[in-house]
């Protein structure tokens, strides 16, 4: 094994596919990031957002969190969260809101309150950067990315499942996962999964993407859609 | 059909059957002269093809390997191996036959009177009885290819059935801009279109349109076994197995005919009508040469023209009702008349026909045929709506839908519009009507494909009177209502004289309906039948509760969804395998045994250090006012008085009291903990903790970071060492002592350390976030080099907690084991007010254990002194005391600290004394075993406390 003196490094749990697949690597932020792979670029991509922060907001005033937040408070939506800390904002479920940050960053979270949290201990914020493991599929168009996964999602819900500002916790070759679109028009659908089987759910995205032409992207294609690395 | 090249043969009990294209397995036999295609399941009588439809058992047959294939429907596949069920020594000629001529001793439920005396008889019987019933046979020596997939689908509109109604469904649905999936269980949509008169070009234009709509997405060849709650659909194509969820589902699943009651109603030669149009125009094959019509409705005179038409001699049409003219110049009529009797030794010979309200005495005429075709008024095929909620009532003679639930629609003959342009209109008011439910536009004026094109029509209307069932049942009758189970009418009848009067009670005596069929051919006649025994009307009777399947489903193709088989992997997991671990399947987790020498890892952490991941540890916080009083509350010991900084060993109880889970408690703060749970728990310990907390109502947060953080234990007499230079927590023998926790850096990583002692070492276990466990442990790793750290797996660790004398829930527990018996009596604090387990541990304690979970040693010269692969076979064996099986061996090594056999094992209390002895019973073998006390290896605790 390498032996090194370096400040810690996080890594995702893909590092290892990432390195044996040819993935140019840069340090940001605390994070060892596959930027991006020498294989041609398809039109349906697959993009490691691991390192992307998430946090969870658990407790008996959820609801009224989630009023402010939500025009309509029921849970499967999303919204944009706009300022210093961009992301997505998941109504998970009645009890558990779900930050996904869109920016990554090293520190800042620690003390991290949504817009209009009050002061409150009945509020609980729980950092699960590392608890889950995170994909964006990026179409061209999302009936592409709704194409690719049809048909492998337990889902138990309407199709509109990938329609802007929804989310679903749904399962995937027996995996439960959460399911997110941001409320915008962009092709971008988001995975996420417990950080244990992200290797097992990413093989099994690869496998059934292969007839769809998904290939795997770095952090350098996520700019354009609304994501900065 | 047409003629297509002939497929290459398959085989049919020795003999070469070749196919033409498109055929079923039955088709071809019958076309080759089989006319006996199975053996009734009590009575052994032969049994011919009936509604060539898959809904009857006659058909059944064993096709390679697999029993219970239904032969009508199935595809001939070059090479095919088909074989008879239930008949030896051939179909033509059983022996069991004899069954039928002793059916007065063998009557409905004989089994539970007869052979019950002497009592000696009834386990000599019982048997005999089970062997020669039943159908088909599986050969458990197989192994089952387990290659079913699952397919998830989601739809605004699911449409079941693609005959006329349901095409002009799906149609308009996705007219409207719906997403709309439409299955359909035969290879072509159609319906009985596909066996109507005509050339079909209109159905195929229909087809065209319907299918060049965008949203829609047709499944044939695929089977509804099932509608759920929540409008889920299952259903299955080929070993596929179709998960469907919809807003709207809409029924088009058509309707049926029935055999009429008549003695020998069951002969081979005796058909439905449908049955015949399709054998003739969907398989290329006609079932006869002189057929006799019977009928109650107009379809009897339409089907004895086509049957005219195909080529088959007509020699009577029958009709129960008498307002039909007696001569149409082409065959006789007899009106007013029924089928009394079926006659043939193993095919049908001839009918007699008689009055329709005589009881079989008064004869008209006997007809010399070898076909009848039974045109009897159609029933709705309703399994799947009656599964879903909706009801059905018999009025006028035939059975109509009363009622369907919310979200759920019904078309075409199953809603009782056997019009074909009725039908198609219904089936487009239905899917307005359910899209207009979604929000979409209108669609009630849609005009589908079908109406403007000319298809057949083989249901001529249905001008109605329903053929009266007959008079009561006589002793020489054998009409039967039910094939599956070769029940008749007289069957039922006696079934209700001896009470059985409700229609479920009399379902289960007579298990009529509880065949292969599922009360597909049967189920509404046995209603009829119970009203008419009863003297009640048949709407108070009622039908049986359908319950899915509807049609068989295989368990494979049940099991697709649990053949996903996710893999857990550490965040370590490519570091083991850089360094060569050896592979251990702990439920979904990857987790590494050893790396090649368990017992060199052992002697490393008993002399230097050694580093194992235990990522997989459950890990659950637990934050708020009330955190405490949770843990008191789940948890058999205290926890309100761990200090900060402190931890404890946890035991969780059931709420019978049986050891469930262990773990460590540490406490960080006022109101927060940090809780570990075993491997396989993990999840059930987080839920069993949300459920009490929601319960009881506790101000408590409770997260589960399992995934979230790694987990590592640094182990040995070096491990200070190993840890003081990377860590900016002072971790001095008196700053931190045993049973300690700190939460801090080590290598500039964010951890929480627990001074632990699962494997009788100084040690520390620290937990960091997966995303810095690789980075953490290659400096854990680089410090420990110069010190001859080791990493070690689960096989070590096992060694090295059992010389501890440490329990292992779950393997050196069961699902009856309590701390009491397992010597943990000292955690459990019965002061407590209230916690899971508590009273039934106070019961157990004012009783005494009866069982001790002890140590031992074995002593037996016998064994060589060192370890062998076949060690861990010893784990499972039986305790022996003079010879009798009195416990079982939970853990046994041979350990390389010791070099001597231990174990531990549950014995009864009077062995469980120090000194006491027993056997160990390990194949031939009974290995002398003597109780020590635990634990084996530094009893002291020295060494974990040092």
């Amino acid at each position: 094994m390498k032996m090194t003196d370096e400040a810690p490094l996080a890594r995702s749990p893909l590092h290892v596919w990432q390195e044996a697949h040819g993935a140019r690597f840069g340090e940001r932020h605390g994070w060892r990031l596959a930027e991006s792979f020498a294989a041609q670029r398809s039109d349906l991509l697959l993009v490691d957002v691991t390192p992307f922060a998430k946090l969870a907001f658990t407790g008996y005033e959820i609801l009224d969190l989630s009023h402010t937040h939500f025009p309509d408070p029921q849970p499967g939506r999303v919204v944009a969260v706009s300022g210093a800390k961009p992301g997505w904002l998941c109504h998970q479920s009645d009890e558990q809101l779900l930050f996904l940050s869109t920016r990554l960053e090293a520190e800042g979270f620690a003390s991290f309150r949504l817009p209009g949290q009050p002061e409150h201990k009945r509020i609980t914020t729980w950092d699960m950067t590392s608890a889950y493991a995170g994909f964006l599929l990026i179409g061209s168009d999302v009936s592409d990315v709704a194409r690719l996964l049809g048909g492998h999602l337990n889902l138990g819900s309407s199709p509109s499942i990938l329609s802007p500002g929804s989310c679903v916790e749904t399962g995937f070759y027996g995996v439960p996962c959460l399911l997110a679109r941001a409320p915008d028009d962009r092709p971008v659908v988001g995975m996420w999964v417990a950080w244990d089987v992200a290797e097992y759910v990413w093989d099994r995205l690869l496998q059934i993407g292969a007839a769809h032409g998904l290939a795997a992207a770095g952090g350098d294609v996520l700019r354009e859609f609304g994501w900065q690395a | 059909m047409s003629e297509g090249p002939r497929l290459s043969v398959f085989t049919f009990e020795g003999r070469e059957i070749a196919a033409l294209a498109g055929q079923s397995i039955a088709a071809a036999l019958y076309a080759a002269g089989v006319r006996v295609f199975s053996r009734s399941f009590k009575y052994h009588r032969p049994r011919g093809l009936l509604c060539v439809a898959g809904d009857c058992p006659n058909c059944l047959m064993r096709v390679d390997g697999v029993p219970n294939v239904r032969t009508c429907i199935e595809p001939v596949r070059g090479g095919q191996t088909v074989e008879r069920q239930n008949a030896w020594p051939s179909l033509d000629f059983d022996i069991l036959r004899t069954f039928d001529r002793l059916d007065r001793f063998l009557p409905v439920g004989f089994y539970y009177r007869q052979f019950h005396k002497p009592r000696w008889l009834w386990p000599l019987v019982e048997p005999l009885i089970r062997r020669v019933a039943g159908l088909g046979r599986i050969d458990v020596h197989a192994t089952p290819d387990v290659d079913s997939e699952v397919t998830f689908l989601s739809a605004d509109v699911c449409v079941i059935g693609g005959g006329p109604a349901g095409l002009a469904a799906a149609q308009t649905a996705a007219h409207a801009g719906a997403q709309v999936v439409l299955i359909d269980r035969q290879p072509r949509l159609g319906g009985h279109l596909l066996f109507a008169d005509g050339d079909g070009a209109g159905l195929e234009k229909s087809l065209a349109a319907i299918g060049k709509l965008p949203g829609l997405q047709t499944l044939t060849d695929a089977f509804a076994f099932g509608i759920y709650e929540g409008n889920l659909v299952g259903a299955f194509q080929g070993h596929r197995l179709l998960k469907i969820r919809a807003a709207q589902i809409v029924v088009c699943t058509g309707a049926r005919q029935r055999p009429f009651l008549f003695h020998n109603n069951d002969l081979p030669g005796i058909f439905l009508g449908d049955g015949v149009l399709r054998l003739a125009r969907c398989h290329g094959v006609l079932a006869g040469q002189r057929a006799v019509v019977a009928t109650d409705n107009d379809e009897g005179a339409s089907l004895a023209r086509q049957l005219d038409e195909l080529g088959i001699e007509v020699v009577g049409l029958v009709d129960s009702r008498r307002d039909v003219p007696a001569d149409n110049g082409r065959w006789p009529v007899f009106p007013g008349s029924r089928i009394v009797a079926a006659r043939g030794s193993k095919r049908l010979r001839r009918v007699k026909i008689g009055p329709v309200e005589d009881d079989g005495t008064v004869l008209r005429s006997t007809l010399a045929c070898d076909l009848l075709c039974l045109a009897s008024l159609r029933v709705p095929a309703h399994e799947l709506l009656l599964q879903a909620g909706a009801r059905f009532v018999r009025a006028d003679g035939e059975w109509r839908l009363d009622k369907t639930p919310a979200g759920l629609f019904a078309a075409g003959s199953v809603a009782g519009t056997a019009e074909l342009d009725g039908a198609i209109l219904e089936g487009r008011d239905a899917g307005a009507r359910a899209t207009a439910a979604l929000g979409f536009p209108s669609a009630a004026d849609f005009r589908p494909a079908l109406l403007d094109e000319t298809l057949g029509e083989p249901h001529a209307g249905q001008r109605r009177a329903a053929a009266p069932l007959g008079p009561p049942a006589d002793k020489n009758r054998k009409a039967f209502v039910c094939l599956c189970d070769d029940m008749t009418d007289k069957d039922l009848y006696r079934a209700v004289e001896e009470g059985f009067d409700h229609i479920e009670t009399l379902k289960r005596y007579a298990t009529v309906g509880m065949g292969p069929c599922q009360g597909k051919v049967c189920g509404l006649t046995s209603s009829e039948v119970c009203a008419r025994a009863t003297g009640r009307d048949v709407n108070a009777v009622g039908v049986t509760t359908s319950r899915p399947p509807a049609v068989p489903v295989e368990l494979r193709v049940l099991a697709a969804e649990r053949r996903h088989q996710p893999v857990r992997r550490t965040p370590l997991h490519h570091w083991h395998e850089a360094t060569g671990a050896r592979w251990l399947d702990a439920g979904a987790w990857k987790r590494p045994e050893s790396y090649g020498d368990p017992a060199g890892e052992v002697r490393a952490v008993r002399s230097q250090v050694g580093l194992i991941d235990v990522s997989t540890l459950g890990k659950i916080e637990v934050r708020g006012p009330q955190a405490v009083e949770l843990l008191e509350r789940v948890y058999v010991n205290t926890f309100a008085d761990l200090k900060i900084g402190r931890t404890r060993y946890g035991l969780i109880c059931t709420e019978e009291g049986i050891l469930w889970d262990d773990g460590a408690v540490a406490r960080l703060g006022p109101d927060r903990f940090y809780l570990t749970a075993t491997t396989g728990n993990a999840e059930a310990v987080y839920r069993w903790l949300l459920m009490w907390r929601d319960t009881w109502r506790l101000d408590v947060a409770v997260q589960n970071q399992t995934a979230a953080l790694a987990a590592m234990n640094l182990a040995g007499p070096l491990a200070r060492d190993v840890l003081a230079p990377l860590s900016d927590i002072d971790i001095g023998a008196g700053a931190f002592p045993y049973l300690g926790c700190r939460e801090g850096r080590v290598a500039g990583t964010p951890c929480l350390l627990m001074r632990l002692g699962f494997v009788g070492e100084l040690g520390y276990e620290i937990h960091c976030p997966s995303a810095l466990a690789w980075s953490l442990w290659q400096r854990l790793y680089e410090a420990g080099s110069p010190y001859g750290l080791r990493p070690f797996g689960v096989e070590a660790q096992r060694m090295l907690r059992l010389e501890k004398g440490h329990i292992i829930v779950g393997q050196d527990t069961d699902a009856l084991s309590t701390p009491l018996e397992a010597g943990l009596e000292g955690l459990v604090k019965f002061a407590k007010p209230a916690f899971h387990g508590k009273e039934p541990l106070l019961f157990l304690r004012r009783r005494g254990a009866r069982m001790a979970l002890v140590g031992f040693q074995l002593a037996d010269e016998r064994l060589p002194l060192e370890a062998r692969d076949w060690m861990t076979g010893w784990e499972g064996c039986q305790v022996v005391e003079n010879g009798m099986p009195v416990g079982r061996v939970t853990s046994f090594r041979f350990s390389p600290t010791l070099n001597q056999y231990i174990g531990l094992g549950w014995v009864p209390v009077h062995c469980a004394d120090e000194g006491s002895r027993f056997h160990v019973r390990w194949n031939n073998l009974d290995a002398a075993a003597e109780v020590v006390p635990t634990p084996f290896y530094d009893p002291a605790g020295l060494r974990l406390r040092s």
